[in-house]
Formats: C-alpha cells, sequence, structure tokens
C-alpha cells in the first residue's frame, strides 16, 4: 500500500487549494474556473476507489439480462453480438483490463439500446441508474435551490 | 460570420454605432462596460444618443463559439420584434447582427431593463418578496402564453412542434454523447408516445427560470434570453421553471402557480401535461449536461463549469424512472 492513498491526496489538494488559491483569486474568470475544480476534485475524491466495481458490477448485470434474450450460441449470441460491435477502447485507462472493461461496457450498453422494452429490461434500467447515481455521489437527496 | 481575428472593443462600438445609427449618422456610445452574459453569450452594456436627441440603455449580446444550446440569433430577435409592444414582459429588440459584422459573431442588441436576474438572490429571497416575485411569474408566463403569435406574424413550419421539440433534444443527445445511454435513449422514446396534446400552441419561452427574468423589489420587470422560444406546450416552461435545481415551490406551490396562470391565460393547463413535461425537463436537462461534456471533452470550451456536466445525467434519469414508475403517474394519467 503506498500512502497518502489517491482518496487522500485528492482531499489534501481540495484542502490546500480551498484555503490558500481560492481567497487569493479576485472575484471572475479564474475564481469560477477554480471553484468549478474544486467541485470536481471532491467528487473524484468520493468515488476514486468504486470505479471498478461499478464498471464490473454494470457488465456482469448487463450481460446476465442480455443472455436471457439472446441465444447461448451461433451469431445471435452476446458474445458474437458484441465482437460485431465496433467500439474503440475509450481513452483515460492506465490499466489494461480495466479499459477492456470499459470498451465491454459500451458495446453492451449499444446492444442494451437495442434490445425491445420489458419488464425486466425496465428493471435493468433501474438498477443502472441507481448505480450511476452512487458513483456520481448523486444520493438522492433533495437538491431544491441550489444553483446550477 | 468571418475568420478574422475578433474586434477589440474600440472596434466593435464604432461597427456598432454606425449600425445603430443608420441614416441618420452615427449613434453616440458612453458608459460601454463588460457584463455578464451567462454561458453561451458575451454581453456589453451600454447607452445609446441617437441623434433625433433619443436616449436608450442597451445590452449587446454576442454568441460566443463554444455553445452547449443550440440557438438562432435571428430566430430570437424576430421573436423579441414579435414581442415588442405586446405587453408580454421582454426587452425592446433594436438591432439585429446576424452577419456578425460588429462582433465577429451574430449578435442582437437589445434595450436593458432595470433589475437584477440573480437565480441566488431570487431562491434566498425572503418569503413574502419570493412568493410575490412567483406569483408575478405566473402572471408573466400566462401574458406570454396567450399572446397572440399567429396575428404577430411569428410562423410554424413544424406540422407537430410538440414532436420536433422531443426531436430535436434527442439529436442533439445523440450529436453529443460520449457513450451510448441506453436508458435515456429509451427515455425519448417514451416522451414520443406520452406527450399530451397541447391544450393550446403557445409562443413558448423554452429556458424560462430563475436567472432568465429580471425582477426588483417584489416585481418581475422582463423575462430574458429567447434563444430557445419555440411555438410548443404552455406547460413546457411551467415544468422547467419548476425543475427541482432551481424550482420556486418553496415560495409559491405549483397547484398555486398553474391557479394564477389560469386565470391570467384565460386556459388551464392540465396537471397531466405538468407532469409530462417535468419528465420532459430531465431528458433535455439530460441533453443539455451531455452537449456540455461534449464541448469540454473535444476542446471547444475551457469553461471547467461543463467538464463533469455528464455526472448530471444519472440524477435526471433517476427522477424521470422514477415519476413514470410511479403510482402517482399512473394514477394521474389516467384520470386526465
Amino acid at each position: 500500500m503506498q500512502r497518502p492513498n489517491p482518496g487522500e491526496l485528492l482531499r489534501g489538494l481540495r484542502e490546500s487549494l480551498t484555503m490558500q488559491v481560492l481567497p487569493a483569486l479576485p472575484k471572475g474568470v479564474a475564481h469560477q474556473q477554480m471553484k468549478a475544480a474544486l467541485h470536481l476534485i471532491g467528487r473524484l475524491e468520493r468515488s476514486w476507489d468504486l470505479v471498478d466495481d461499478h464498471l464490473f458490477a454494470d457488465n456482469a448485470d448487463i450481460s446476465e439480462v442480455l443472455m436471457d434474450f439472446l441465444p447461448t450460441e451461433g451469431p445471435e449470441s452476446l458474445e458474437e453480438r458484441l465482437a460485431a460491435i465496433a467500439i474503440a477502447a475509450p481513452e483515460g485507462y492506465n490499466d489494461a483490463t480495466l479499459r477492456e472493461a470499459a470498451q465491454r461496457n459500451l458495446a453492451l450498453h449499444e446492444l442494451l439500446a437495442d434490445q425491445p422494452y420489458s419488464p425486466t429490461i425496465a428493471a435493468l434500467h433501474a438498477r443502472m441508474i441507481d448505480r450511476d447515481s452512487r458513483l456520481v455521489g448523486d444520493s438522492g437527496e433533495d437538491k431544491r435551490n441550489t444553483r446550477e | 460570420m468571418n475568420s478574422l481575428p475578433a474586434p477589440d472593443d474600440a472596434q466593435i462600438q464604432r461597427a456598432l454605432a454606425l449600425r445603430l445609427g443608420g441614416a441618420d449618422g452615427p449613434t453616440a456610445i458612453s458608459g460601454w462596460q463588460q457584463a455578464f452574459g451567462g454561458n453561451a453569450r458575451r454581453a456589453y452594456s451600454f447607452e445609446a444618443t441617437w441623434a433625433d436627441g433619443r436616449i436608450a440603455p442597451c445590452i449587446l449580446l454576442s454568441q460566443v463559439t463554444g455553445k452547449h444550446v443550440e440557438s438562432d440569433t435571428a430566430a430570437e430577435f424576430a421573436v423579441l420584434s414579435a414581442l415588442n409592444g405586446s405587453g408580454v414582459r421582454s426587452p425592446e429588440a433594436l438591432l439585429l447582427d446576424a452577419e456578425g459584422e460588429i462582433t465577429g459573431s451574430p449578435s442582437i442588441v437589445l434595450e436593458r431593463m432595470a433589475g437584477q436576474a440573480g437565480a441566488v438572490d431570487f431562491l434566498s429571497a425572503d418569503t413574502r418578496i419570493g412568493r410575490a416575485i412567483s406569483e408575478d411569474l405566473a402572471q408573466a408566463t400566462a401574458e406570454l402564453h396567450r399572446f397572440d403569435w399567429h396575428s404577430a406574424g411569428l410562423v410554424s413550419n413544424d406540422i407537430n412542434p410538440i414532436d420536433s421539440q422531443i426531436a430535436s433534444w434527442q439529436d442533439s443527445f445523440r450529436k453529443h454523447r460520449l457513450e451510448p445511454h441506453p436508458v435515456l435513449e429509451w427515455l425519448f422514446g417514451w416522451l414520443r408516445s406520452h406527450a399530451p396534446e397541447p391544450v393550446r400552441l403557445s409562443l413558448v419561452h423554452g429556458d424560462l427560470r430563475p436567472g432568465n427574468f429580471l425582477f426588483e423589489d417584489d416585481r418581475l420587470t422582463a423575462l430574458l434570453d429567447w434563444e430557445m422560444a419555440h411555438l410548443g406546450d404552455p406547460a413546457e416552461d411551467i415544468a422547467w421553471i419548476y425543475r427541482r435545481l432551481w424550482s420556486p415551490e418553496k415560495f409559491l406551490p405549483l397547484d398555486e402557480f398553474l391557479a394564477i396562470h389560469a386565470h391570467h391565460a384565460g386556459f388551464t393547463i392540465p396537471r397531466r401535461s405538468a407532469l409530462f413535461y417535468r419528465i420532459f425537463s430531465e431528458a433535455k436537462f439530460a441533453a443539455i449536461s451531455i452537449a456540455a461534456a461534449h464541448l469540454f471533452a473535444t476542446g471547444k470550451t475551457a469553461n471547467l463549469r461543463h467538464v463533469d456536466r455528464a455526472a448530471k445525467v444519472p440524477e435526471c434519469l433517476r427522477l424521470a424512472l422514477g415519476w413514470i414508475a410511479s403510482e402517482d403517474w399512473e394514477t394521474r394519467d389516467a384520470a386526465a
């Protein structure tokens, strides 16, 4: 283990910038940009170690549902359909396994978009949105009357 | 629009003086200063003095290149021109520069009206003032929705403006998405198959919310930012006003807003329509957020408010799916 870990580093970065840099900036574009950056750093601090689980859980859930709709073998099977979807691996990943999982996730989402709607798909949609909401730190609490 | 370097302030003022004055000679420009124009436009306030001695406070609004909402300056000018003198609380449209000859980008000059627009100031107002402004917002919205757009010369080229509005946001979403978003894709399909018939086809502001109207003391003085105005269901504006991020619900519950609106508009918006457009608003906000994230990801803006905008999408979808699945929606839908 390497301390400080990424969450601790991000917290230190956020606190230091909040205490020492933000107050020194005049009101205006630079100040607005720093506030937006701090907001993002805070979100990364809360979510940096959730990304892997989110991605693998999403892939497993969607795969399981789609396998119930698709034949187990042949050109219409899940793996054949996924292989036929030409999607480039997204940038931003350092780990090859994670990058591959992200690429599969994009293909699964594309395949899911083509499926006819059903209660099973509706339930999957709800689980996907719950997962995404947790990842971005949207716990569902009332957020009225805060500015965009 | 040309590709020359952006003109400096002095060049802008010279070009503006000539265009505003027209055949009567240049208009005198004074008190020139940059103002806040939102994420999508640059703004400059100034005083114009015409050759005949008329003086007016003005604002010049000029498009920026990297923006997350598609808009048409000429269409906005046409809407504002049609509204001039109608009683709808909107600034007088003074000049259109669709070719970008003044600033390098399409621009309009409007009368600068009294009041402040701060969303935070409005939402943190004391209860009495907040309620009074919200009631006046309901009335001003009704005045807009009863406006006779046809007689004023505005025309609709859409066979079905409601479908077109849903389609335009779906198109924007598809154009800008960085990933497939199957749930949002499904939601647009749901909207198409559940859109209610509008009780009346009205001129809809399209972005009516705190921050886009001026208020002074306890009175609303003007509706601003008409870039997204279109013909559509008046329920769309009301649902957008009551989107929870900026909703005036704490000052004025939606049902009371609807009652005031009905009194001044002369027609009643079905509650089912308001509920439908509440769901539409989440799809629209998700599409805007995805466009904003795309702008940053493709280097078209350096505005850090856009960098993580796609993180807003799950909340939009959670709300929309929750409302669609709720017994509340089913009951009210069936009762409509």
